[in-house]
Order: C-alpha cells, then sequence, then structure tokens
C-alpha cells in the first residue's frame, strides 16, 4: 500500500539529502577557489613587506639584510637584475615569472602558490611561496566541519519536516473517518466548510460519487419494489383461478393442480421475500416502537398454523419467557426476522417430531433472540454462504427461496446488530441467535 | 342483494366471480373506476370489492367518490401494495377492510361475509357452524337447536372466532378485537371465557393451541 505521508517524507527526505550534498560539493568549490585566492594574496603581501624592509634596510645603510628566518611552510626567493640576493632552503628553482602561479617543485613534488613584488627602482623582485598542502588540509578540515554541521542541521529538518507532514496530512485522516461513517442508503454527505482548500474538490468528488450511488440504489430499489409489486397481480390471478376451480364442482382432485398450487404458493414466498427485501434496503420506513416479541412469535405460529405450514400435532414449541418481553424495534421488521427463522427451523426439518425452542434474554444494551431446531442444521463449510442472497444449501433445494436469511441478516446489520448460526447445543439442528438493541 | 367487483385484471375478475358465484352471491363487474362510479349511482349493492390500481383513476379517488355520494355501502379494499400508508389512508377514506394481494379466496370470501353480516344489522343472516347457530340479530346462540346463554362479552368472542374459522388467534389479537383501547383486560380472562364458552356448548368449537393461542377449526368436528 502507498502511503501519502511516507512518499511526501521520502520525497522531502531526498530533495533535503541531495541539498545537503549540494551545499557540501558547493561550499568547498568556493572555499578551495576563495582560499587559493587569499593564499595568493598573502603571500604577495609577505613579498611587498620583504621588499619594503629592504628598502628600510638600504636607507638605514644595513645592506647586508637577511630578509628573514626560515619557515617550513613557505619560501622566498629574492632577486635583484640577474643576481640572486636571497633564496630560503627550501626554495625550489624558480622561472622568474611574474604572475600568480601553482608552481610544483619536480624533486619534492611539493605544490607551492608563489606570488611575487617587484621594486623598480631598484630591480628587485621577491618571490613568497606558501605550502599549497597546508591550505588543502585547513579546507578538508573546514569541510569536515561543514559536513557535521549541515548534517545536524538536515538531520533535525528531516525531523521536522516528518511532524510537519503528518499534522499537515491530518485532515486527510479526518476526512477518511467521516467517509468511514457514511451511509450510502440514508444520503449522507461529508461537510464541505471547514475543509482545506486542497481537500475540498476531493470531498466534492466524493459528495458526487455518493449521490450518484445512492441515486442508483435508489433506483435499484424502486425497481425490486414495483417488480415485487407488479408481480403481485399476476400470482393472484394465477392464485385465485386455482383456488377458484379447486373451489368448484368441476374440480377433480388430481396432482397437477396440487402442484400448481404448491408453485403458486412457492411464487407468493419469493415475492413476499423480495418485497420484504425491497423493504429492508430502504431501511427508512424504520418505525421503532415498543413490541412484545414474544407476542409477535406467537402471531407468527398462529398464521403458520392457519396457512397448515405448521402442524402442532408432530410439533413441539418452547418460548422463553412465556409472558411479555418488551424491547424496541421496527415490529413489521422483528416479523420478518422471526418468521423467516421459524419458517426455516420447520422448512428442513424433516424428524417426527419437529422441536422449535425459541429464547428470548437482556445482556447489556441489546437483546437476544435464539431459535434452536433439531433439523438437520447447516454444515461448517456452508455458514457463511447463507446469508448471501439466493444461496442455497442444496443446489436442490426446492423449499425455501434462498432469500431469507439474507434478508435476516439485513435487517439486523442495518440496525447494527449481529446474527450467529451455529450447531444448536442441545437439539442438535441449527441455533441462530440475532443481537438487537433493545 | 349483489356485490360489486371492481377490478381491472379479467383474471382475477373471473376467478372472483366464478368463486363467488358457487356461494351463490350475485356479482356485478367494473374494469373501471367510471364504471364503478356509473354502477353504484344506478343501483345498490351489498358490497364493493374495489381493487386500488385501476386503469382510470386511482382506487382511492373512486372510494371517496363513492363515500361523497352518501353511499355507505362496506368497502372491501384489494391492495397490491401493503404499505400501512395505503391501508391507513384506505381506511381514513371510508373503506371498512382491506385484503392484500396475493389473497387466499376463501379469505377473501370470509372477510366478505362478515362485512356483509356486519352491516345488514338486525337483518343479518345467521350463522351456522357444526351443531352451534349464531344470530347477530338477535344475539342468540343454540348449540344442538337448544338455546345457549352466553354473557355479550362471550358472545362476541365465540362470533369473532367463529367468523375467523381456521385462524389461529392470540390472546392479544382477541383483546385487540373485541375491547377498546382504553379498556383494561387480563389475559386470563380470555382465557376464562373460552373454558366457559367451552362448557357451555361443545369443547371442541375452540381448540387451545398451546402456548399461542385459540383456533376454531375450519371444519367444525
Amino acid at each position: 500500500m502507498t502511503s501519502l505521508q511516507r512518499r511526501l517524507v521520502t520525497r522531502i527526505a531526498l530533495i533535503i539529502g541531495v541539498a545537503w550534498l549540494v551545499a557540501l560539493v558547493c561550499a568547498k568549490f568556493l572555499v578551495w577557489k576563495e582560499t587559493r585566492k587569499m593564499y595568493f594574496h598573502h603571500a604577495r603581501i609577505i613579498a611587498i613587506n620583504i621588499l619594503d624592509t629592504m628598502k628600510m634596510a638600504r636607507e638605514l645603510g644595513d645592506d647586508d639584510y637577511q630578509a628573514c628566518p626560515n619557515h617550513s611552510d613557505r619560501f622566498i626567493f629574492v632577486r635583484r637584475g640577474n643576481q640572486t640576493l636571497y633564496k630560503t632552503a627550501n626554495s625550489p628553482q624558480l622561472y622568474f615569472f611574474t604572475k600568480n602561479t601553482v608552481f610544483t617543485d619536480e624533486k619534492t613534488g611539493e605544490k607551492w602558490l608563489v606570488s611575487s613584488a617587484t621594486d623598480d627602482e631598484t630591480q628587485t623582485t621577491v618571490w613568497v611561496g606558501l605550502k599549497d598542502s597546508e591550505r588543502k588540509l585547513a579546507v578538508r578540515f573546514l569541510i569536515a566541519a561543514l559536513f557535521f554541521v549541515l548534517l545536524l542541521i538536515f538531520s533535525f529538518a528531516i525531523i521536522v519536516m516528518y511532524y510537519g507532514v503528518r499534522t499537515g496530512l491530518k485532515p486527510l485522516d479526518e476526512l477518511a473517518q467521516r467517509i468511514d461513517k457514511l451511509n450510502m442508503k440514508q444520503r449522507h454527505q461529508l461537510p464541505c466548510d471547514n475543509v482545506p482548500q486542497e481537500i475540498k474538490p476531493m470531498v466534492q468528488a466524493i459528495n458526487d460519487l455518493m449521490d450518484r450511488l445512492s441515486d442508483s440504489l435508489a433506483k435499484e430499489r424502486v425497481f425490486l419494489d414495483s417488480a415485487a409489486h407488479e408481480l403481485r397481480t399476476p400470482i393472484t390471478a394465477l392464485k385465485a383461478q386455482v383456488q377458484s376451480y379447486i373451489a368448484s364442482d368441476a374440480y377433480q382432485p388430481s396432482p397437477a393442480i396440487k402442484q400448481i398450487e404448491q408453485a403458486t404458493l412457492r411464487v407468493e414466498l419469493l415475492t413476499t421475500q423480495l418485497l420484504d427485501w425491497a423493504r429492508v434496503q430502504s431501511n427508512h420506513c424504520q418505525r421503532k416502537q415498543s413490541v412484545d416479541v414474544t407476542e409477535v412469535i406467537r402471531q407468527v405460529l398462529g398464521d403458520l398454523i392457519s396457512h397448515e405450514l405448521l402442524d402442532m400435532n408432530r410439533t413441539q414449541i418452547s418460548i422463553v419467557p412465556e409472558e411479555t418481553f418488551i424491547v424496541t424495534a421496527d415490529p413489521s421488521q422483528l416479523e420478518i426476522i422471526i418468521r423467516n427463522l421459524i419458517e426455516n427451523a420447520l422448512r428442513y426439518n424433516d424428524k417426527a417430531t419437529i422441536q422449535i425452542n425459541m429464547r428470548c434474554e437482556l445482556q447489556g444494551s441489546n437483546f437476544l433472540f435464539i431459535v434452536e431446531d433439531n433439523g438437520p442444521g447447516i454444515e461448517k463449510t456452508h455458514l457463511e454462504y447463507v446469508t448471501q442472497h439466493f444461496y442455497r444449501v442444496s443446489p436442490n433445494d426446492q423449499k425455501g427461496t434462498g432469500l431469507g436469511l439474507g434478508i435476516v441478516s439485513e435487517i439486523i446489520e442495518s440496525n447494527r446488530g449481529k446474527l450467529i448460526l451455529e450447531k444448536s447445543e442441545h437439539l442438535e439442528g441449527l441455533s441462530a441467535t440475532v443481537f438487537l438493541p433493545r | 342483494m349483489k356485490i360489486l367487483l371492481v377490478e381491472d385484471d379479467p383474471i382475477i375478475a373471473d376467478a372472483i366471480q366464478t368463486r363467488f358465484q358457487q356461494d351463490a352471491q350475485q356479482m356485478d363487474h367494473a374494469a373501471s373506476g367510471s364504471q364503478a362510479l356509473h354502477a353504484v349511482r344506478i343501483q345498490e349493492y351489498a358490497l364493493i370489492i374495489l381493487d386500488l390500481g385501476l386503469p382510470d383513476m386511482s382506487g382511492f379517488q373512486v372510494l371517496n367518490e363513492i363515500r361523497n355520494q352518501k353511499v355507505e355501502t362496506p368497502v372491501l379494499v384489494l391492495t397490491a401494495r401493503d404499505a400501512s400508508y395505503d391501508k391507513v389512508r384506505g381506511l381514513d377514506l371510508g373503506a371498512d377492510d382491506y385484503v392484500v394481494k396475493p389473497f387466499d379466496l376463501e379469505e377473501l370470501l370470509a372477510r366478505v361475509r362478515a362485512l356483509i353480516r356486519r352491516s345488514m344489522g338486525r337483518a343479518a343472516p345467521i350463522l351456522t357452524y357444526g351443531e352451534v347457530t349464531i344470530d347477530p340479530a338477535s344475539k342468540i346462540i343454540t348449540y344442538q337447536n337448544k338455546p345457549v346463554n352466553l354473557p355479550v362479552t362471550q358472545y362476541k368472542l365465540l362470533h369473532y372466532l367463529v367468523e375467523n374459522k381456521g385462524h389461529v388467534k392470540t390472546k392479544k389479537q382477541l383483546i385487540d378485537a373485541l375491547y377498546n383501547w382504553d379498556e383494561y383486560i387480563e389475559e386470563n380472562t380470555i382465557e376464562v371465557y373460552v373454558s366457559q364458552i367451552r362448557k357451555k356448548l361443545s369443547p371442541s368449537v375452540i381448540r387451545t393451541i398451546r402456548g399461542i393461542g385459540y383456533l376454531t377449526p375450519k371444519v367444525p368436528e
């Protein structure tokens, strides 16, 4: 993953590093040049001094002037006319140039920076050479000192810059947190004010994107809703005709008609679930109020019995608590959850006696609704997929629609709850636990 | 008296008409809102079954128009939308009941019968369930041709369960259906009433679905 912070830090560090190197090279070059100039100047001043001293000695009548004591880091060479008046021991053989010259003594390999001064009156020229190696040493020492000082300064700069980048990128972190909290179904928008200028276009782009996405989601919902509703009329026609025929005198019991009726009921179930799904998708119609969960369970069971989907002669049901259990929830959503979980517990159960245990509990700020059955359960490999729409444990499953658990988990998610499916410890079948805020 | 069916889908209309004729109920069919309004103007009906999705105008408009003409005929609304908004609006505009598509034909028939009975008041026909008869006009109940003396509340309970035969009702649903919202009724009261009704009639009239509610079986035992 690329991090903007890392990118910025590495780039700025690179720039600072390069600047540091360039500064060092430039400093070295400048110091090199300037010290050389300074050395030539210095040599010339010495030469002029010597000439002046000689002039003064001559005026004082001391013609036997000995210029100065020997220094290892310099040489002096004095000539009048064609005659060498004086030279230090370390003086190389010169070619009597007058300009500033870098002179390499071939014998010792020593480099000298030589400058001269001439007294036209007496035809005397003084050459003074200063050892270049001394200067080089000084320059190197200076550069080394600079290297460390600059290194220190630049390291500090990098630390400051790292901190600066981090705090500078804080609006992005905050933006990320805000984006994380966005809910497209509720058409949330990111606030545009109090946002740095650079991020504003991004925020606007994200808001536009959110708009477009919510639009297309809304269209999808409307489509799903209308499709499911449109399906109801032909299903009503089919169902009414079948039932009208079965009730008529002309009816002769036949498996075909029974199967048509069965198929009609399945299409009806599918339509109802598609509608439920559409309704869950547009969760703006959530209406929370206080609901008695056990009463909803009883009504769902009563409805299933009335529609002959539940045979009490072969079913044992326990509801805990038996009396009321009041929570705050959307009653229709709660009914969808309870109905689907009970239908699932019944649908795939081939046992001679079906057993379903239902329990409601309070746990902190949540309430739990647990449905356990003695049916075949769901194998572990399928557990994580059964909440996907149209997922079926068995591809030959003709009983369910493949939507029920998906709708249930979507309702629970939209309420920030939790659905846990596992093997039932008591009844060996499936245990479904719903956590919902109460 | 006839029933008016306002339904634009010919297949649904045909099925309903066939089933109702089976039940010896006379029925007129209107396929649009204007036809329905015309029919209501020239004839009196026992009940109107009104589909909300009509081609020329909405069912709500038809309902509104009927009620504006001071026609008091009970109206049963058929809707493909079960959103509570539609229900509330329909009931507000003067519908007496609603059935959501796709409905059970038998349930529609039962609701229509119940509505007609209720609207006819004293003229309502006697309800027969096995060896039990219920006369909504005089509120007299007979069992095996002998009158049975039941208090009004128990009479209401029995009447409701027989009218909804085949449907399990929880104690709460019974209380909601039989009492006003400001009356406080203990759920145990229902148990007491049921056992008294069973004693005076036959135990099989009301079945207890343990832990869930009560049921008057679809077919008398």
